[in-house]
């Protein structure tokens, strides 16, 4: 019982957490393209404006996360698995 | 039509014939039709995912997207690729571990009745059919233009292929149909970007001055608000993106195809990692489009901006580049509408047929008959109804599916998998006001009623092009406000239910 | 582009025609044996490295959009362009080959590229390799067969002209003349790519074919041979046996001849040079050696390797092919040929398969003698039970001591017991550890000390540090049984017999012997050949002790009988130490 307990806890911290993270991320550039389209039009790194850098930063966060989730699963089916063993006895 | 036209077109054909003919004599079980029998690698069913999800629209439509619009039309494609995330964090697992062949299947593991099945059922064959009409008279409309045959021709060649493969060659074809479909599009999507690049001799800062003269909008072409001038329409375009694509279910079916868990993890990665590279790429073209062309030609072509990608073909490899990157279009397109026939297909003969009409007593062969029978009978009605709906507003078609999927079937799913207390009714009244939210919403609003161009010339009542910010909230809370009213009576252990969502565990009955 | 799609095709006809003539040709099939090892992967991409040069070749020179000349390709100026056809043969290495025979092919194709030069040569460079690799991985992701079929390959060749074609796009951009080469050759470079590749893979899918189907032939020529050369297998003397599969086998293959050895000599010999290969000859050959030590097939490829003696001998090549017989080589089939050319994958194949057959059916023959052993031993052991006579001479031996020693004959009787309860749990096992059979045999050393005290002594020496041996149950005891019965029969006084139990190298050693009559000279050879033997108890003796002794520890353990100058010797040696083997495979 205790096995799964954990598990339950770290899975749940880790999807608000991460979700959390995604969801301002995600939001905050249609919402920075609204509110504060000047500031977002401003030439950054590269001669590019925030609002180019921004969003070729959410293809590279998208493909983070995804990782992160990938390596975060992989540890919590060490715990699934002995949850099955258990379940199994 | 020119020889090279047609000898791309037919190759395609043959090909695709091919794939069907080796998965007909694979396909002669229930659930290797459905599902192909779990036997899919994570690898091939990410690639055959990005070939169910990348419709024409996408292909063609973005790059004119972005050849017009600039950076708007690739915040546009963003949304699709972010939309990903909600899939692989909260529903393909669940989905995978619950379900055998329908998306049914999820919801009925927690309420099993026959009502919640024909919600569930009708659910999934609206969104399909509702998509597939749109994508069907897209892609007859595309078709016309490339290689100028009819309309009508062209929705018959389309609706056949896509009858074939599903009928004779069920998930298992329709999977390798898709894989071939991503493996050649990005192929050429990548070589065609090379191209566009070695044409400014990989100067990026030639390209992007080339850009600016080729549009009547210069400077601004890089910079944000042009499609999308009202603030609350871009949050609410945005939503929508990133919630629909958790709710559509020839998405969600296909994480049948693999057998366990990390491979489902391995298919959603995948397929992200295409698709974002694949609307990187497009960005590329859509700016050699808007170089290249220019915004003029573009327009002069066709008003949509949907020629874009064949237009800069012909532009810079001549007839034969054009005529390979028609093809390769034309394969997008049989490919997404044979995902949607197989996920209208279950829905049908599973959901309803099946557990249903039969309740659950049917033959292995019955089943796989009816299957078939289905597809058939699915195949042919939406061609039919392509052929009559040539006019069809398709974008409100497009939209209002993403909104329902967003709106009714996400809410129900999420709640099935993640609320404890959630009950039948909720989830009933939940999909009915998200139906009639998402409806209502398009049909008051400038899609509809509009002075311009509209079916009913008035003032929009309801002035916002993409109301999903509005109805899916209200998806949400009728799902809520039905599990306040109507608390479930005997609801199971949600603890074990939850467990097998995430894990597939088992636990035993301790209780 | 119509006149271009033509002359293409006619090339690739002829292109074809040469093709079609190679795979007829029987070095050729062996090309197409798919062994993984770096070697075969090297000569495969230098093969159709070949090939693509050739086809690239058998293009044709444009100028301008104008085709030059007739011929075949030779010397390209700097404004003129090259179509070549090399991608079909670097397709096909790909498909066939895997990746890296396709990425070889590609690069050889591309070397070759580079120097006739032309207009794109860079473009026409990079796609031959790329497409070798590409090739060769697809090929590997959608079919798991051994040959795509025609119609696959049909659609895969119809994609390397267009990666061509787009890498020329790529690499010369802004170039008229490149598009309007694109425009003019795409395609029917890509008609006639995809038509050449499609019947190419039919073609070596029909070369496959007939080999698979040889291959089928040689097995079921093996498994028939096999079973007709049962009844030699099963008949006596080991040179009948010999004559009869040597001219069995003769009769069955196509071989210049066939000879059968034993161990250290020619056996049989059938077909040509037979007059100088003869019976009774030596075994000589390195090879040959080593086919008997390793147990593994030897090809001989040469004179030299077969090493016959004889200065116009028309053999030159031979496989040799080792029969083994409970983990020894006992006999060797060679199978000469006249050429070396002559020993194909096939003959090979038939070959390993006769050897593996003839050692399996052996090895039957071998468990069908064991079984018919142990059930010997069983039925001794049973007629040891109650064996009525030395049971009531025992009986009564004990009741005369009961009156004259009380306690020796309590002490004959837990011997008796210990006798007769190792008899009865004798069945259960084949082999038990020397201590216990020891015990056994002490047993009735005692009594039958007891019995004939007065005209027999009998000495049991065993050497202290043997241990944790193995042997048949019941093998030394009948030994000592036929030493008294039948040595000591006419011995009435000083009957003398020596048990000794000794290490000798790594084995150990176990003799009997007394000082009685010995045995006679003519018998010896058929006491251990033949159940008839004079010598014998009623089926059971020392025919059986030997039977049991080879059948479970090998021909290495069988008895060896001597007269000694006074009396005779029986011993037998067995492994030492062959406890923890023995125990870890049970």
């Amino acid at each position: 019982m205790d096995t799964i307990k954990r598990w339950k806890q770290e899975k749940r911290l880790f999807v608000v957490w991460i979700s959390v993270l995604a969801v301002i991320f995600y939001l905050s550039l249609p919402l920075s393209l609204a509110f504060i389209p000047d500031k977002m039009n401003k030439p950054s790194l590269f001669g590019l404006s925030w609002a180019w850098i921004y969003a070729f930063l959410q293809v590279l966060m998208t493909w983070l996360i995804g990782w992160i989730y990938w390596v975060k699963a992989k540890q919590l089916d060490q715990l699934v698995e002995r949850m099955r063993q258990e379940e199994a006895e | 039509m020119n020889f090279t036209y047609f000898l791309f077109f037919v190759c395609i054909v043959i090909c695709t014939l091919i794939i069907t003919y080796w998965a007909a004599r694979r396909s002669k079980t229930t659930i290797q039709f459905y599902t192909a029998a779990g036997k899919l690698t994570g690898f091939q069913n990410g690639l055959a995912i990005a070939g169910d999800y990348i419709s024409a629209a996408s292909f063609l439509g973005i790059v004119g997207a972005i050849a017009l619009n600039g950076y708007d039309g690739f915040l546009y494609s963003l949304g699709f690729l972010v939309s990903y995330l909600v899939v692989l964090l909260f529903v393909a697992e669940p989905v995978h571990y619950l379900g055998n062949y329908s998306l049914g299947d999820v919801v009925c593991a927690r309420f099993p009745s026959n009502q919640m099945r024909w919600i569930m059922a009708i659910g999934s064959f609206i969104i399909s059919i509702f998509y597939m009409i749109p994508q069907l008279v897209a892609s007859g409309l595309l078709i016309r233009l490339l290689l100028n045959i009819d309309y009508s021709t062209s929705v018959l060649i389309i609706g056949s292929l896509m009858t074939v493969y599903v009928v004779f060659g069920g998930m298992i074809a329709t999977s390798w149909v898709q894989i071939v479909k991503t493996i050649l599009l990005m192929s050429s999507t990548f070589l065609l970007s090379l191209i566009v690049f070695s044409f400014y001799e990989w100067d990026i800062h030639a390209l992007i001055d080339e850009v600016k003269v080729g549009t009547p909008m210069g400077d601004q072409f890089f910079m944000p608000g042009h499609l999308l001038t009202n603030p609350l329409e871009v949050i609410s375009l945005y939503v929508a993106l990133i919630l629909g694509t958790a709710g559509l279910p020839h998405i969600l079916i296909r994480f049948y195809t693999v057998k366990n868990a990390s491979e489902v993890r391995k298919s959603v990665l995948t397929a992200s990692w295409i698709i974002g590279l694949f609307y990187v790429m497009t960005l590329v073209l859509g700016l050699g489009t808007a170089a290249v062309i220019g915004y003029d030609q573009l327009i002069a072509a066709d008003s949509t901006g949907n020629l874009a990608a064949p237009l800069l073909a012909k532009a810079l490899g001549g007839d034969f580049l054009l005529a390979f990157i028609s093809a390769i279009a034309f394969t997008t397109v049989v490919a997404v509408v044979a995902g949607l026939v197989i996920s209208a297909t279950t829905a049908f003969s599973h959901d309803i047929y099946h557990h249903i009409i039969k309740k659950g007593k049917t033959t292995e062969k019955q089943q796989l008959r009816a299957a078939q029978w289905s597809a058939l009978a699915i195949g042919l009605i939406s061609t039919l109804f392509a052929l009559g709906l040539e006019n069809i507003n398709v974008t409100f078609l497009v939209s209002l599916t993403f909104i329902f999927a967003a709106s009714s079937n996400l809410p129900i799913i999420l709640f099935t998998i993640y609320w404890k207390r959630f009950s039948q009714a909720g989830a009933m009244i939940g999909m009915i006001s998200g139906l009639i939210a998402s409806l209502t919403l398009l049909v008051l609003g400038p899609h509809i009623m509009n002075i311009d161009n509209g079916w009913i010339l008035r003032e929009p009542l309801f002035n916002l092009y993409n109301p999903g910010i509005i109805a899916i909230p209200i998806g949400f809370l009728g799902a809520i406000l039905g599990t306040f009213l109507f608390p479930q009576k005997d609801p199971i252990n949600f603890e074990r239910f939850y467990l097998k969502a995430q894990t597939g565990v088992e636990m035993k009955e301790r209780r | 582009m119509k006149d271009l799609t033509i002359i293409l095709l006619e090339r690739i006809g002829l292109l074809l025609v040469i093709a079609f003539v190679l795979t007829r040709i029987p070095k050729f099939s062996t090309l197409l044996y798919r062994e993984f090892n770096t070697k075969m992967t090297i000569i495969h991409a230098c093969v159709f490295g070949v090939f693509a040069i050739t086809s690239t070749h058998f293009g044709i020179v444009l100028s301008n959009g104008e085709i030059v000349g007739t011929g075949f390709v030779g010397s390209v100026e700097p404004d003129q362009m090259v179509v070549s056809l090399s991608l079909i043969a670097v397709v096909i290495a790909g498909l066939l080959g895997g990746p890296i025979v396709g990425l070889g092919a590609g690069i050889i194709a591309a070397v070759h590229l580079v120097f006739l030069g032309g207009i794109g040569w860079f473009a026409n460079m990079l796609v031959n390799p790329l497409t070798g690799l590409l090739a060769g991985l697809t090929g590997r992701f959608f079919s798991k067969a051994r040959v795509i079929s025609p119609v696959q390959a049909l659609f895969i060749g119809v994609f390397p002209p267009i990666l061509q074609m787009q890498l020329l796009l790529v690499l010369y951009p802004q170039n008229e003349s490149i598009i309007h080469f694109v425009n003019l050759a795409g395609l029917p470079l890509v008609l006639s790519n995809s038509i050449a590749i499609a019947v190419f893979t039919a073609m070596i899918g029909i070369v496959l074919n007939e080999q698979e189907n040889e291959a089928a032939l040689a097995t079921k020529q093996a498994l028939t041979i096999a079973e007709e050369a049962l009844p030699f297998l099963k008949s006596g003397s080991l040179s009948d046996q010999a004559e009869g599969f040597a001219n069995l086998l003769y009769d069955r293959l196509k071989v210049a001849a066939i000879s059968v050895t034993s161990q250290d000599e020619v056996l049989a010999f059938k077909g040509i040079g037979a007059e100088h290969h003869q019976v009774g000859h030596k075994i000589i050959t390195p090879l040959s050696k080593k086919a008997l030590k390793s147990k593994e097939i030897q090809i001989a490829y040469s004179k030299v390797d077969i090493a016959c003696e004889h200065p116009e001998c028309p053999l030159e090549a031979a496989i040799i092919i080792p029969i083994t017989e409970a983990n020894d080589t006992i006999s060797l089939i060679k199978f000469y040929f006249r050429k070396s050319q002559h020993i194909r994958p096939i003959e090979k194949e038939l070959a390993q398969g006769i050897g593996q057959l003839i050692s399996n059916q052996l090895k039957v023959i071998a468990s069908e003698n064991l079984k018919a052993n142990i059930k010997d031993a069983e039925l001794r052991n049973l007629q040891a039970q109650i064996n009525p006579h030395f049971l009531f001479n025992t009986l009564h031996l004990i009741a005369t001591l009961f009156r004259v020693d009380p306690k020796r004959a309590r002490h004959i009787t837990i011997q008796l017991a210990n006798f007769m309860r190792f008899n009865l749990g004798i069945a259960s096992e084949s082999l038990i550890l020397l201590e216990r059979e020891c015990e056994h045999v002490k047993a009735y050393i005692e009594i039958i000390q007891a019995r004939f005290s007065n005209r027999l002594q009998i000495n049991f020496i065993q050497e202290r540090t043997i241990s944790k041996v193995l042997i048949p149950p019941s093998t030394i005891q009948p030994l000592v049984e036929n030493a008294i019965q039948h040595g000591l029969k006419t011995v009435t006084t000083n009957g003398k017999i020596d048990v000794f139990i000794e290490k000798k190298g790594d084995k150990v050693q176990v003799t009997v012997q007394d000082n009685g009559v010995g045995f006679d000279e003519k018998e010896i050879e058929n006491i251990m050949n033949n159940r008839k033997s004079i010598r014998n108890n009623g089926g059971i003796g020392l025919y059986n002790v030997n039977q049991r002794l080879i059948s479970l520890l090998g021909e290495d353990a069988r008895l060896h009988v001597e007269n000694l100058p006074r009396g005779s010797k029986v011993y037998f040696t067995i492994p030492n130490g062959t406890v923890r083997r023995t125990l870890n495979e049970n």
